[in-house]
């Protein structure tokens, strides 16, 4: 019979070891989902470029990333990130293991929130885009006024679904020796020998986080006349 | 409202070559400052493309295209729309903005304060007959499908462009609806004295709206004449079949009571009473109905203003004009 070890969950010494843990996945899911919004919507523009230069690059980036695991790239940035940048940044550059496990992350995700945000811009009708040019909006302009505020609407669902996914893979990055949450309790139960109780603990932890957003992004979707745009889409469809 | 003129647009030998295609063949022809000249065609004869070329939507394989005889190809595109006013079938409002956005965008772009833009906006919902209290703050979603043809058409204006272009702006609505808006676009237009290239496959709307119709066919240009001339002398079988077996009586419609070789000598008194009274600007398709509906061989014509008596129309006068090829 295993000795009860709840108490531990009431002692602020244990509180605090967690709490160390959670800033860590907290700063690892900010740092990766910053990076990775960025650099996936610069990838879908590329991608839905008519220049075959910009174009074919990104395809290439893309649909290897995205056939790779992320723990894969993870541990590749955790082992060679420093050697990698060296060349670029000098001798003396060390990848610190935070930032190896966030380009990990970011990489991966980059790639399928590319694939995210063109497939929301492919579905405005094309009226919008042509609109938008008729009134001698640039391409620039095209984007920031009328493609993306509806295209990023239309996508909120799917680009949630991928940002809480990012928020649980940074279980990964503890592989590398980063001390997220997961890396924290796993670190305890094999001290106290308690793992269902830890990962019951870390659990609702996790889910508290990603039922949070899943939440918040729900009222975002409800927001500013969304039901407004598929109305349109569809009449705009139809006609 | 500001009178502006608007500017001459001239197609010069204009071609659009798609590599398995040729989707414009040499298209030439000017619209006059001011004019409302209509495209019309079947489907895939051009009309769209020759459209999108004016406000270099797509660019044209060869030719040239002049307004107010400058080559549109050596201007900048994004500087040449916001001088050209286009409203689509399908609108093309922005959903996410209000109408008051939606309208005010051009003038946002040219960098206007935001008390002039709500003062354009205003001044652009009124003509179309959106009242600005009601609609201003609206989305497209809770508009009509013609009270949203109409917000386009405000947008379109709103940099007061001389040339409109229209690719059958009133195709999405139902018939009652469209006959109120192709009235709104005729009086707008001669209000702002736009010129305005408009495209339909529709041969009535056509007729009813256009100063000249360019009838396509195939990429090329086969007729270019005003609406009367078109009826009565179509240039070949395919335009005759294209307006239609019953162009006697569309050209009738074009006809008024009025500019007819009326008979002054008859007595007012001496007419059949059940004759309805016709004012001078009653179309001839308009009389020969109610005459023959009340059965009468002849009905007085009256001045619209001040209903001075001018004559009387007879069917054989009617009948005269209808066989005539002039």
């Amino acid at each position: 019979m295993r000795p009860d070890t709840w108490y531990l969950f009431a002692d602020p010494a244990i509180l605090r070891y967690f709490a160390s843990g959670l800033l860590d996945t907290v700063m690892l899911s900010v740092a990766a989902i910053g990076v990775s919004l960025a650099v996936g919507l610069l990838f879908a523009l590329l991608r839905l470029s008519t220049r075959w230069y910009l174009r074919w690059p990104a395809i290439a980036y893309i649909e290897s990333i995205r056939a790779l695991p992320v723990l894969l790239l993870i541990v590749y940035f955790g082992i060679k990130g420093s050697a990698l940048f060296k060349p670029f940044l000098g001798d003396d550059f060390e990848l610190s293991r935070f930032w190896a496990g966030v380009l990990g992350l970011a990489m991966y995700t980059s790639a399928i929130l590319a694939e995210i945000i063109r497939a929301g811009i492919v579905s405005l009708p094309r009226g919008q885009t042509e609109a938008a040019r008729a009134l001698g909006l640039s391409y620039p302009k095209t984007m920031r006024h009328v493609v993306l505020p509806q295209a990023l609407r239309l996508m909120v669902p799917a680009m949630v679904s991928q940002l809480t996914t990012i928020i649980k893979d940074t279980s990964l990055v503890g592989t590398i020796g980063v001390s997220e949450l997961l890396r924290q309790g796993r670190t305890l139960y094999t001290t106290y020998f308690n793992p269902i109780e830890v990962f019951l603990f870390v659990a609702v932890i996790y889910f508290i986080i990603c039922f949070t957003l899943s939440q918040l992004s729900r009222r975002l979707e409800l927001g500013r006349a969304p039901a407004a745009i598929k109305d349109l889409q569809l009449r705009d469809g139809a006609a | 409202m500001a009178r502006q003129r608007g500017a001459t647009v001239e197609f010069r030998d204009v071609t659009k070559r798609y590599t398995d295609q040729v989707a414009v063949d040499g298209l030439s022809f000017i619209v006059p400052a001011g004019k409302i000249c209509i495209l019309v065609g079947p489907s895939g004869s051009g009309k769209t493309t020759s459209l999108k070329m004016v406000n270099r939507l797509i660019e044209p394989t060869a030719g040239a295209i002049l307004i107010d005889g400058t080559d549109i190809l050596q201007e900048d595109p994004v500087q040449l729309r916001r001088r050209i006013g286009y409203v689509i079938q399908q609108v093309g409002l922005f959903p996410h903005q209000t109408i008051e956005e939606n309208v005010g965008t051009v003038p946002r772009l040219l960098g206007w304060t935001t008390a002039r833009i709500r003062a354009r906006s205003t001044e652009l919902l009124e003509p179309v007959g959106l009242d600005p209290k009601r609609y201003a703050a609206r989305y497209p979603a809770q508009l009509s499908g013609g009270e949203r043809q109409r917000a386009g058409v405000a947008r379109a204006l709103a940099a007061d462009p001389p040339v409109m272009l229209m690719d059958e702006p009133v195709g999405a609505v139902d018939p009652i609806v469209r006959d109120r808006l192709q009235a709104e676009l005729l009086r707008i237009q001669r209000d702002q004295g736009t010129t305005v290239l408009f495209v339909t496959h529709d041969i009535d709307e056509a007729i009813r709206l256009g100063d000249r119709i360019a009838i396509m066919k195939d990429g090329k240009l086969v007729q270019y004449a005003p609406p009367g001339e078109l009826l009565a002398h179509p240039a070949n079988e395919f335009v005759a079949q294209f307006v239609g077996s019953d162009r006697g009586l569309k050209r009738l419609g074009l006809l008024t009571a009025g500019g007819a070789d009326l008979d002054a000598g008859v007595d007012r008194a001496g007419v059949d009473p059940r004759a309805p009274e016709l004012t001078a600007s009653t179309t001839l398709r308009d009389a020969l109905a109610v005459m023959l509906e009340r059965a009468v061989q002849q009905a007085p014509v009256v001045d619209d203003q001040d209903g001075r008596y001018l004559g009387v129309l007879t069917l054989a006068q009617i009948s005269k004009m209808l066989g005539s090829q002039a």
